[in-house]
C-alpha cells in the first residue's frame, strides 16, 4: 500500500491549558511494500504518528492518503472499517485480552470486525501460531505463557487478515532472544509484500537497510 | 449470526474474567428479589387462612388479657402459645345458645416435637370437612389424630404410640415429658393446605388428665427452676379448663351480640373477622416494610453493579483500547458493555425469581408449619412483578450510564500512554 503524508500536524492540549505540537510538517511518499524506519527519541510523537496513520488520530491539518484513501476525508465509523481490514498493529506491550483463549484472541477480533469466515480464519490463525512457535499453546490463557509467546501471539493477531500497512511499535522490547529473533523474522519477511512502518531500537532491525526513514523531533514545539 | 457468537464470547469471557464481581452482583439483586418473592408467598398463605377460618369460626372466646392478633395466632394457626385458661362452662353455654350453630373446645398447652397437640372433640375433626384414614371420633383419651405433615416428618401411622411434651415450642426448661400418658394414633388426616396439617389432636379430656397428674409436680418444678409457681401453673390446663372456645352462628348480628356478652372479666370474645382485617392490616404494612427494605437491598445492589462497572471500566481501558485499534467501533466496545451490566441484571432476576419461588418449594411444609398455613411456592405477590419490572429497568439503567461511560471513554489517549 502506497501512503503519502503531506504536511502533516498534530498538537496535543496539556492539561495546563497549553498546546503542544507533536507532529510538525512531515511530508513523505512511501511505495508500496517498503520499509520505513521511524526513529526519533522518546517522546518524539512516534506513537501519536502511528495512531495518524492507522486512522485513530486525525492530523490538525495536511493530509494521509493510503492506497486511494484519503484517511483525512473518511468518519470515524470508516477509518475503523480501514483499519480492521488494511492494519495490522504490533505494540511493545499491551497486546492480549486476558479473558480470551490465545485461538480467540487471534480470531475473534477478526470475526467481530468482519475480516473471513470463522472455520477460515482458526485455519489460518492455527498455521500462523505454528510457524510462530506456539501452536501448542492455542487453548491457553495469556497468563499462561511467556511475554515472548504473548508477543508472538499479537504477531499471529496481527498478520492474520494480511494486512497492506504493518505499524509495529517496538515490537521486540523486553523479548528474550529467540522471541525477538522470531518476531523481527517474521516482519522483516513481509516486506515487499506489506508496507511496514517500524519504530525499534533491536539491533536485529538495525542491520536490515530501510527504504525510507521518518525522523522525528525529540523537542516539542509551542504554538 | 458469527459476528453475534463472538460478540457474546467476548462478554461471557470478561463477566468470567470478573468472576467475584459478577456474582456478588448476581446474588445481590437475586437475594433483594427472593426476599419479595418469599414475602409475598407467606403474606399471602396467611391472608387466605385466616380469611377462610373468620369465615368458619366468626367467634372466638379466649382467656382475658391476650390480644385478638395472640388469639388468632393461637387458636387458628397454632403459632402462639395461648395467654391463659377459660372455664369450660364457657363451652357448654355457647353450645346451648340458640344463636350458635356450632362449638368446639380448644384446650392447647402440649407439643410433639415441634408440632402443637390440639385438646379437642371429635366434632371439631368431623366439622373440618377433611378427609382422613381411620378414626378421628377422639373418643378415648389415649386416642389422637395427627395431621397429613406431622404423619409424613415424623414417619408415624395408625397404631403408632407417642407421648406429649408440655409447652409448645418454647424453652428447653419450659418443655418436660408427660411421660405417663401414652398417646396411640388412631386416625390420619389427610392434606388439607391448613395449620391442621402441622398439628396433633387429642381429646381435651386427655389434656385435662395429664394436667391434672401434672399439676401435683407443679409446685416442685417451679421450686426446682426457681419460678413463681403460679407462673409455670398458667399454661397447665387443670380438670374444666380449655384454651379457648371457637364457635359459628346464624348470622354476623348474633357474632356482634355474642361478642358483647362474652367481653367480660376473665374472658376475650373476638369477631373473627374484625380481626383478621386488622391481622391482615397488620401483615400488610409488614410485607410493605419488607419490601420497602428489599427495594432498598435492590437500589444497593443496582448502585453496587454500578459501581463495580465503572470500576471495571477503568481497570478495562487498555483492553478497550486494544479492541479500538483492532478496528472495533466504539459503538460495538459500549453495546459490549452494556451487555454485560444486562447480563448482570437478567441473571439476578431470573435466579432471584427461582431462589424466592424454588427454595419455598422445597421447604413448603417447613415453612407452612412455620407460618401456620400452607403456603402455595409459585404464588405471584402483589407486589413481585412491580419488583422484577424495577429491577430490570434500574440494570437498564446502569447500563445504559456503563454504555455512555464506555462511549465517551478516549481510548486512543490510552493507546498514546502505551
Amino acid at each position: 500500500m502506497r501512503i503519502v503524508l503531506n504536511s502533516l500536524e498534530r498538537s496535543f492540549v496539556d492539561p495546563a491549558g497549553s498546546s503542544r505540537r507533536v507532529i510538525s510538517g512531515i511530508s513523505a511518499d512511501i511505495a508500496a511494500g517498503a520499509l520505513v524506519a521511524v526513529t526519533g527519541p522518546s517522546g518524539a510523537g512516534k506513537t501519536t504518528f502511528f495512531n495518524l496513520l492507522s486512522g485513530l488520530l486525525l492530523p490538525d491539518s495536511g493530509t494521509i492518503t493510503a492506497g486511494k484513501v484519503d484517511l483525512t476525508k473518511l468518519t470515524e465509523r470508516e477509518r475503523d472499517r480501514w483499519r480492521a481490514k488494511e492494519v495490522g498493529y504490533i505494540f511493545q506491550t499491551f497486546n492480549l485480552l486476558g479473558d480470551l483463549s490465545i485461538i480467540d484472541n487471534v480470531v475473534l477480533p477478526h470475526i467481530l470486525i468482519g475480516n473471513g469466515a470463522k472455520g477460515e480464519l482458526e485455519k489460518r490463525a492455527i498455521e500462523s501460531l505454528t510457524a510462530l512457535g506456539i501452536g501448542d499453546h492455542q487453548h491457553k490463557y495469556p497468563h499462561q505463557l511467556s511475554v515472548g509467546q504473548r508477543q508472538r501471539v499479537a504477531v499471529a493477531r496481527a498478520l492474520l487478515a494480511s494486512p497492506r500497512l504493518i505499524i509495529a511499535d517496538e515490537p521486540t522490547a523486553n523479548l528474550d532472544d529467540a522471541s525477538a529473533r522470531i518476531v523481527a523474522d517474521t516482519i522483516l519477511a513481509l516486506r515487499g509484500r506489506s508496507t511496514i512502518l517500524l519504530a525499534s531500537h533491536d539491533g536485529r532491525f538495525s542491520a536490515v537497510k530501510p527504504d525510507h526513514t521518518i525522523a522525528l523531533g525529540g523537542e516539542a514545539s509551542h504554538a | 449470526m458469527r459476528k453475534m457468537n463472538a460478540f457474546f464470547t467476548l462478554v461471557f469471557a470478561s463477566l468470567k474474567g470478573r468472576f467475584f464481581a459478577t456474582t456478588v452482583s448476581v446474588f445481590a439483586v437475586a437475594v433483594a428479589l427472593a426476599v419479595v418473592a418469599v414475602t409475598g408467598i407467606v403474606s399471602f398463605a396467611i391472608a387466605k387462612q385466616a380469611f377462610e377460618s373468620g369465615r368458619k369460626y366468626p367467634l372466638i372466646v379466649a382467656a382475658e388479657g391476650a390480644s385478638e392478633t395472640q388469639i388468632i395466632l393461637s387458636t387458628i394457626f397454632h403459632i402462639d402459645k395461648p395467654r391463659g385458661k377459660i372455664p369450660f362452662e364457657t363451652y357448654e353455654t355457647l353450645k346451648k345458645d340458640p344463636r350458635v350453630t356450632a362449638a368446639f373446645p380448644i384446650a392447647a398447652a402440649d407439643s410433639l416435637g415441634v408440632f402443637p397437640i390440639i385438646g379437642t372433640n371429635g366434632d371439631f375433626l368431623k366439622d373440618l370437612g377433611a378427609t382422613y384414614r381411620g378414626d378421628i371420633a377422639l373418643a378415648d383419651s389415649h386416642d389422637a389424630v395427627l395431621g397429613a405433615t406431622v404423619a409424613r416428618q415424623l414417619l408415624m401411622n395408625i397404631g403408632a404410640e407417642f407421648t406429649g411434651t408440655h409447652g409448645m415450642g418454647g424453652s428447653a426448661d419450659e418443655a418436660h415429658e408427660h411421660g405417663g400418658h401414652i398417646y396411640v394414633v388412631k386416625g390420619i388426616l389427610d392434606p388439607t393446605g391448613g395449620p391442621e396439617d402441622a398439628a396433633v389432636y387429642t381429646s381435651y379430656k386427655a389434656v385435662w388428665a395429664i394436667h391434672s397428674v401434672h399439676e401435683v409436680h407443679a409446685v416442685q418444678h417451679a421450686d426446682e427452676h426457681g419460678e413463681d409457681h403460679h407462673d409455670h401453673d398458667r399454661y397447665h390446663l387443670s380438670d374444666g379448663m380449655l384454651t379457648a372456645v371457637l364457635a359459628r352462628t346464624g348470622n354476623p348480628v348474633q357474632v356482634f351480640e355474642l361478642q358483647q356478652e362474652y367481653s367480660r372479666p376473665g374472658l376475650t370474645a373476638v369477631n373473627t373477622a374484625g380481626a383478621v382485617r386488622s391481622f391482615q392490616k397488620y401483615f400488610n404494612t409488614a410485607g410493605l416494610v419488607a419490601t420497602f427494605f428489599a427495594g432498598l437491598t435492590l437500589l444497593i445492589a443496582a448502585a453496587l453493579i454500578l459501581a463495580i462497572t465503572l470500576m471495571a471500566l477503568d481497570a478495562r481501558r487498555r483492553e478497550l483500547a486494544l479492541l479500538r485499534i483492532l478496528g472495533i467501533g466504539r459503538g460495538t466496545i459500549a453495546l459490549l458493555i452494556m451487555l454485560e451490566t444486562l447480563i448482570v441484571t437478567v441473571a439476578g432476576v431470573v435466579i432471584g425469581f427461582l431462589l424466592g419461588h424454588g427454595v419455598p418449594t422445597l421447604f413448603a411444609a417447613d415453612i407452612s408449619r412455620l407460618v401456620g398455613a400452607s403456603i402455595e411456592p409459585w404464588h405471584i405477590g402483589a407486589n413481585e412483578p412491580a419488583a422484577l419490572i424495577g429491577a430490570l429497568l434500574l440494570g437498564q439503567l446502569v447500563a445504559l450510564i456503563a454504555m455512555l461511560r464506555a462511549y465517551r471513554m478516549n481510548l486512543v489517549e490510552e493507546s498514546a500512554k502505551n
